[in-house]
């Protein structure tokens, strides 16, 4: 590889090596989740946030964390709960008495300023205070009593959800789904793992992680990441896979024809862009592949459908349709 | 455009794998294309079984000339269909798993767009390595498909098995050909023929064109191709007819009066120029030395001895050249009464007389030369069918012939002949030809055997057993009239043996010419052949009948 790279930007090699160390460190806490592991570091890498869902008790939390220990990033966690205020999360004004008696009111930050937000089980807020955070998620800032507080880049929100608790939660709508860029579904750990998992947090010893990037490194590796072309062909199949989603379109498959009700926005395309990008990197290569655009895809676009009834009454998922799409539209169009 | 090492290889590799593709498609579809062309054959070949339309070595040839020409047509297709570089790499880079390196490279070499140079040297570099590492050989192998050679090995087993099976369109594409042959040779002929008439001396330039029209007009139908035999046939005779109608037999048989007359013209000296001109056959000469001769010169008793001499001449004439007779005798009396100058003036006319027969004679006769010779055409196109025909041994003969009256048999196919013939026959049949009903005084012979495991033989009365089916009996021709017998052809001194009524209720002199007669119906019976309404085995028994009957 030449040398030629940015000083103040990683190489290729960099990248590579630096991204095996993030997973590597991950590695040693979370056991398996390997694809878990990989999306929420695209996301991270492409700054971007993650939805990440499954049931209680699969490392969700512990993940994140990790993360940010790995990441040497500041980390805060909320827990959502229906009395959650906005003011939780951003912070509010208090008013306090200076030294010489002065009452002046002194802005006390809330736990959404950090580098590393987890926002826990996020459905369970009331929609007021999903909008609190949702608004810094998208402005990178937050703003109380008309003054805007700009967060500390990198920022990342992570959060979760629990797919089997609905009662008493407050779904996240479409819109505000949409600035998740990737979802990510965290799936029940193997027999193997499970006895791994058990090995390692039932023993006497507790791994830990070690530092081996921070924000600035997360920072260059995005900076790269975006400078990897992509070719011509592969953009323009991007464009026809998203298009594709809307069941209104003439080139949309069947299946998506009767069980979507809308399709995916241009963000979705976008998120499938970065995460391509991102994700030829980490295979060593300067190009973006179609196989890339296939890997991040169900990530990208699940979270960005919405089924109709039909296809909530089938139990069909999003993913399943985004796996058919990848079969269904053509690489090439002669 | 930015160009590198990394990048020269890539390409490099590009175009070896390209030429690679490129030799490969070359291979698949010429063999597609050997199909295509021997399959075209094939079909050729199969129409070939139900239209004349090839014979077996010009459809051999074209299914070799098809078979080759597809193989090329497609190798050069295969090989030279354009693939531009780009879809080619786009192709390449999916072929080998090359994820969509090699396309990359190539578009980042025509517009980097905002891709920083180290990292479009770099992305060269990525893709020159993994090019290095593919061996086309196992995705591009030079093999075609399995099913095209099965396909390949099908068409032309059927394509054998089609050229190498009897044909039965062949006997008629044989007959169509010797047909066309020998309408091409007649032209030649007719074409020859009219030179000579125009080259006549003996000839004025209306009576060439009298001579030639006819022969123009021929020539020309015959020259515009496609012609049945049928429709050949009818034009000969056409124009065989409208010659015939200007050999005016009165003229040459005042020709050949004078012909005899002139032996005894040739006795006298005054005369005896004239005389031996007559004999001679060279009326013209006769006729100047007729006109050269002077009475004033003569004496006395030479002009005794003229004036006998024309007066005998004048008798001989007095049947065949009424005028001249009396042109001679008028001359012959001047002299003895002495009128010089009558004499004279009776003497020049009957030189015109001579030569105005002389010039008609000379036209009747190169008219009836010419008549003879496209009655000869007709005989050769005639035979010429039959020949085609006989090259592929169709003889189904079963004649009964028993001599066939006047006239060329022509058997072929199913004769079925009943003759009593007594003319003078000669008979060609071929497997049973016997046709025709003449009831002449004869020998008839028949015509030679065919091949055809039925009895054969067509001569007189050794054909094999048939029953006669009058379909065209030439008893119901002119209704139920009495049995005549015809004259000889070609003999214009014959006696007529027999005159008979044309209608049994009247009676008397035929009232109806006999070329006429026969005109309308034999051109009644060309036209039922060329419309398809005759049996294929009964044309040519009609043809060789109406042949014969040809005034």
């Amino acid at each position: 590889m030449s040398q030629s790279a940015e000083m103040t930007d990683v190489t290729v090699q960099q990248f590579r090596e630096t991204a095996a160390a993030i997973e590597g460190e991950v590695g040693k806490v979370i056991v398996g989740q390997s694809k878990v592991v990989r999306h929420v570091l695209i996301c991270v890498i492409a700054g971007g946030h993650a939805l990440l869902e499954g049931v209680p008790g699969l490392g969700k939390t512990m993940l994140i964390k990790t993360l940010a220990d790995v990441l040497h990033l500041q980390f805060a966690r909320i827990q959502f709960t229906p009395d959650l205020m906005p003011a939780d999360i951003v912070g509010t004004d208090i008013l306090e008495e200076t030294a010489d008696g002065h009452r002046q009111f002194r802005f006390q930050p809330g736990p959404i300023f950090a580098n590393l937000i987890l926002a826990d089980e996020i459905n369970r807020a009331t929609p007021k205070t999903q909008s609190a955070l949702l608004e810094a998620m998208q402005e990178h800032s937050v703003t109380i009593a008309k003054r805007t507080y700009r967060l500390e880049e990198p920022f990342f929100v992570l959060a979760t959800q629990n797919p089997i608790e609905m009662e008493g939660t407050y779904p996240l709508p479409e819109a505000q789904l949409d600035r998740f860029l990737f979802k990510v579904n965290v799936d029940f750990p193997s027999s193997s793992d499970l006895v791994e998992i058990l090995a390692r947090t039932t023993g006497g010893h507790t791994a830990t992680a070690g530092k081996v990037a921070d924000g600035a490194q997360i920072l260059a590796m995005g900076r790269l990441a975006r400078k990897i072309p992509v070719p011509s062909h592969v953009s323009e199949f991007i464009a026809r896979l998203v298009v594709s989603t809307h069941p209104t379109h003439e080139t949309a498959p069947p299946i998506v024809k009767q069980f979507i009700r809308y399709g995916a926005s241009p963000r979705g395309a976008q998120a499938l862009v970065l995460g391509a990008k991102i994700t030829a990197l980490f295979a060593g290569r300067l190009n973006v592949a179609f196989e890339d655009v296939a890997a991040v895809a169900p990530a990208a676009l699940g979270h960005r459908l919405l089924l109709n009834f039909e296809g909530q009454a089938e139990g069909v998922t999003t993913e399943d349709i985004v796996e058919e799409l990848l079969k269904s539209v053509p690489e090439a169009v002669k | 455009m930015v160009t590198n090492v990394y990048l020269h290889e890539v390409d490099e590799h590009l175009s070896g794998w390209l030429f690679r593709l490129r030799l490969r498609e070359a291979l698949i579809w010429s063999v597609r294309g050997l199909v295509g062309g021997v399959g075209a054959a094939l079909g050729l070949s199969l129409m070939a079984r139900l239209r004349p339309v090839l014979p077996i070595p010009a459809l051999v040839a074209f299914s070799i000339s098809l078979a080759l020409l597809g193989f090329a047509l497609a190798l050069a297709l295969g090989y030279f269909w354009p693939r531009p570089r780009l879809a080619a790499a786009r192709h390449f880079d999916r072929l080998f798993s090359l994820a969509e390196r090699t396309s990359t490279a190539l578009e980042l070499a025509a517009s980097p767009g905002a891709t920083p140079d180290w990292l479009v040297v770099d992305q060269w570099a990525d893709a020159a390595a993994a090019a290095r590492g593919v061996d086309p050989r196992p995705s591009l192998p030079f093999k075609f498909e399995r099913r095209d050679g099965l396909l390949l090995l099908a068409v032309t087993a059927a394509l054998a098995l089609s050229l190498y099976l009897p044909n039965p369109q062949q006997a008629t594409l044989a007959q169509q050909q010797a047909v066309q042959q020998a309408i091409e040779e007649q032209i030649q002929q007719i074409e020859a023929l009219r030179e000579q008439i125009e080259n006549n001396p003996n000839l004025t330039e209306e009576q060439k064109d009298a001579l030639t029209q006819p022969l123009e007009e021929a020539e020309q139908q015959l020259q515009e191709g496609d012609l049945t035999q049928e429709q050949a046939l009818q034009v000969l005779t056409q124009a065989q007819q409208e010659l015939e109608a200007q050999a005016d037999s009165n003229t040459q048989t005042q020709a050949e009066a004078l012909q005899q007359a002139g032996e005894g013209l040739s006795q006298n000296p005054t005369t005896q120029e004239a005389g031996e001109a007559l004999s001679n056959g060279d009326l013209q000469g006769a006729a100047e030395a007729l006109g050269n001769i002077d009475v004033s010169q003569l004496s006395e008793a030479e002009r005794r001895a003229l004036a006998d001499q024309l007066e005998q001449t004048a008798q001989a004439l007095q049947n065949t050249n009424p005028e001249l007779a009396e042109q001679l005798q008028a001359a012959a009396d001047a002299l003895r009464q002495g009128d010089v100058q009558a004499a004279q003036a009776a003497l020049q006319q009957a030189a015109q007389n001579v030569a105005q027969t002389a010039q008609a004679a000379a036209q009747a006769q190169a008219a009836a030369q010419a008549a003879d010779q496209l009655t000869e055409a007709q005989r050769a196109v005639a035979e010429a069918g039959n020949q085609g025909q006989q090259g592929q041994g169709q003889g189904q003969g079963q004649g009964q012939g028993q001599g066939q009256g006047q006239g060329q048999g022509q058997g072929q196919g199913q004769g079925q002949g009943q003759g009593q013939g007594q003319g003078e026959g000669q008979g060609q049949g071929e497997g049973g030809g016997g046709s025709g009903r003449g009831e002449g005084n004869g020998e008839g012979q028949g015509g030679e055997a065919g091949t055809d495991p039925i009895e054969q033989g067509n001569g007189a009365g050794d054909g094999g057993e048939s029953t006669y089916e009058p379909i065209y009996s030439p008893f119901h021709i002119g209704g139920e009239g009495e049995s005549e017998n015809l004259p000889g052809s070609g003999d214009n001194t014959g006696e007529v043996v027999g005159e008979g009524p044309a209608n049994p209720q009247d009676a008397g002199d035929v009232t109806v010419p006999y070329n006429e007669v026969y005109t309308a119906y034999s051109d009644a019976a060309y036209e039922a052949i060329g419309n398809g309404d005759v049996p294929p085995s009964f044309r040519d028994i009609i043809r060789s009948y109406f042949s014969s009957l040809a005034p």
